[in-house]
């Protein structure tokens, strides 16, 4: 008797040679509920909520650098950047974290993070703008939102009775812990959507600009942990991150294009080299 | 006591036949419920598209294009048959009416890295069955006196349950491959009382027990292809594997001319020969018209069987059209029609004891409401057909049958 396996098999033969002739996306199979991509109050608050989980998360593994002079430099240079963002719902919070590795962290809802080790590899203030406005671009443009589908849970008539046929209202909260577990992943393992880096990369050079740092800051900042690439405090950075050539080019392209002189924005270089000493 | 072979066994044979035949509301037939949220409202019509939790069991390759990282879906049903035979028992009809109310699919989706994970609950076949009738006059029976009056009491439970796990990759832009292992579970169990007073005063009582149960495998695999935008194939392969199958009855009867307790006869039979079961070849076309319209089309084909202690089964094709459309953001309609090919052979006027033959054709209907993460859907169809029966044993008699069901459902599915 013929088994399905081999079914399976000759029906695999006869047609993957002409599935693997051509490759593209499938949009045109989403319905139209499913493009729908309204944002609700409500999704705000979820989205700090979930924001507020990853933060924690993230403190957890490198803890908070617990210098109150630092947080508040960082938290300054952070507000001046966050008046000029698109994103005027959200209350910025910022934090340094207590670690030598170099990078920075943003979490959904306006939660940014740089760690010492990137602190301590900047030279002026609008290297640390720099970083800062990549961070929150990611949250401005809802990077991880959009990814993982954050979205407020629904109390309306239909949505009670869809859960109530449904008989499951644990599944939310699971699926809530799931999407912080794969938020926490992207940041420390995958990395975002190349397209994503991008975006937030070209972004950081006009959120930087237009709140008056000097959009090459990052720059040279790139340049220079581009030297410490491969070390241990690079370690998750160059993991969940495109090659620096590619992300400086892409930089100086972006000014290039939107006609930025560097030399007419600040980097206050005195001022984050008395903000620094603090932190020896 | 001896017992006349022809008088009694006849009555009885009669209505063990009706047993059989209850079972075989389910047996006769591959596709007697309609599985899933969307796909029922199309007719089953949903191998090519398969991009929700419904999928699991139609063609697991589907549930690569699910949107919304995390997804479920059940539906509640309640379904009513009538078959009504004509000219059985001295004129007389017999009307069996059959109702089920359960939750006959629960699925849930969620990616695991490149794949796509799920599972599911699948009911796919479900009755219960009751036939409570009187028959008066004088009915014509082999104990040597008419009988008086006829009294039959039938119960019948069948249920068959699939659970388990799938996963699906895509392999490229083009094309998805999948599976689906479910564990399979049947369970029946049939109770018959049958009276019989004779016009001379003697009488005669049976009752019969049969409860049936079997546990197996299903393994489905499936593909999904993209010839070109908008076009959408899928295949899916699938087949039952039973690893055990139990068969056990009790028959009590009172012979007409017994007259103590001592001279009723017991009869205890046991069965653990397995079940054989077709292969299930699905193969679906689906054209995305636009995101607001969806055709589909499917058949399904299950292979010849030959298994002599379960009974022999003829190869069946079902079809199945289907179309969904949205009217707007908020709200949907599917519609769909269907066929439930017997898998029995022709009645032969020759013989006896044959299975009997209905071909049925259904059509089905669903409005969705749309909210943010949800949906909820009420849906139903109507099932009709007409056929022939044997349902005298021993009798070369053939009977008009006629079918006629609908179903109701209720589901809701949501991503979170």
């Amino acid at each position: 008797m013929r088994r399905p396996g081999t079914l399976a098999t000759v029906a695999l033969v006869l047609l993957l040679p002409a599935a693997a002739a051509a490759a593209e996306a499938q949009a045109w199979r989403q319905r139209l509920p499913a493009e729908s991509a309204e944002i609700l109050s409500d999704d705000i608050t979820e989205e700090v909520r979930f924001g507020r989980e990853v933060a924690a998360r993230i403190l957890g593994r490198y803890g908070l650098y617990a210098n109150t002079a630092m947080t508040r430099y960082v938290t300054l240079v952070g507000q001046s950047l966050a008046r000029n963002g698109n994103r005027p719902e959200l209350t910025f919070r910022f934090a340094v974290l207590n670690t030598s590795e170099i990078n920075g962290y943003a979490c959904p809802g306006g939660y940014i993070f740089v760690t010492r080790g990137a602190i301590e590899k900047m030279q002026d203030e609008s290297e640390l703008a720099g970083v800062i406005a990549h961070e929150m671009i990611h949250v401005n443009e809802r990077h991880v939102v959009n990814e993982l589908n954050i979205k407020a849970t629904e109390a309306s008539p239909v949505a009670g009775l869809a859960r109530l046929i449904g008989g499951s209202t644990d599944a939310a909260r699971a699926a809530f812990s799931q999407a912080v577990d794969k938020a926490v992943d992207t940041l420390f393992r995958t990395g975002y959507k190349r397209e994503d880096e991008s975006s937030a990369d070209r972004g950081a050079v006009s959120l930087s600009a237009v709140s008056g740092y000097d959009p090459a800051g990052l720059v040279r900042y790139f340049e220079r942990i581009n030297a410490a690439k491969g070390s241990k405090t690079t370690e998750v950075l160059d993991k969940t991150h495109p090659a620096y050539d590619a992300r400086t080019a892409l930089l100086k392209e972006t000014m290039a294009r939107d006609g930025i002189d560097s030399s007419a924005f600040r980097t206050n270089r005195e001022r984050f080299a008395e903000a620094v000493k603090q932190m020896k | 006591m001896s017992r006349r072979p022809v008088s009694i066994t006849a009555w009885l044979f009669v209505f063990v036949a009706a047993l059989a035949g209850a079972a075989a509301a389910d047996e006769f037939h591959y596709n007697n419920f309609l599985i899933g949220d969307r796909a029922s409202g199309m007719g089953g019509a949903y191998t090519a598209v398969s991009d929700d939790a419904s999928g699991l069991y139609y063609n697991p390759a589907g549930i690569v294009y699910a949107t919304g990282r995390n997804l479920s879906a059940s539906v509640n049903a309640y379904y009513n048959m009538t078959k009504t035979y004509d000219n059985v028992i001295g004129g007389n009809g017999w009307e069996r009416k059959a109702t089920s109310l359960l939750p006959n699919f629960f699925g849930i989706l969620q990616p695991l890295g490149q794949f796509k994970f799920g599972f599911s609950y699948a009911v796919p076949d479900s009755i219960k069955e009751d036939q409570d009738q009187a028959f008066y006059g004088s009915l014509p029976t082999s104990l040597g006196s008419p009988a008086t009056r006829y009294i039959i009491n039938f119960n019948n439970e069948d249920n068959s349950y699939l659970i388990g796990p799938s996963l699906a990759k895509e392999v490229n832009a083009k094309l998805a491959v999948g599976m689906t292992l479910y564990v399979y579970h049947r369970s029946n169990q049939s109770i018959l009382n049958q009276n019989i007073l004779l016009a001379d005063g003697r009488y005669e009582w049976s009752n019969q027990y049969i409860e049936k149960v079997e546990r197996g495998y299903k393994p489905i695999v499936g593909l999904m292809w993209t010839p070109m935008e908008k076009l959408s194939i899928g295949l899916s392969v699938g087949r039952i594997f039973v690893y055990s199958g139990s068969m056990d009855s009790q028959t009590t009867v009172k012979d007409a001319d017994a007259t103590t307790p001592d001279e009723y006869t017991m009869t205890f039979e046991s069965d653990t020969t397995k079940k054989k079961y077709p292969n299930e070849v699905r193969l679906g076309a689906a054209y995305f018209v636009s995101n607001a319209l969806l055709v589909s089309f499917d058949t399904t084909y299950y292979d010849k069987v030959s298994d002599p202690v379960h009974g022999d089964r003829v190869s069946v094709v079902n079809a199945a059209i289907g179309t969904e459309y949205y009217w707007s953001r908020s709200w949907a309609l599917r519609g769909g029609i269907f066929s439930n090919m017997a898998n029995t052979p022709e009645l032969d006027p020759s013989r006896y004891n044959q299975d009997e033959k209905v071909d049925l054709y259904g059509l089905s209907l669903s409005v969705s409401n749309f909210s943010r993460n949800t949906s909820i859907t009420l849906g139903g169809s109507l099932t009709t057909g007409s056929g022939k029966a044997q349902v005298l044993s021993g009798s070369t008699d053939i009977q008009d049958v006629d079918v006629f069901g609908w179903s109701l459902y209720l589901s809701s599915s949501y991503s979170y």
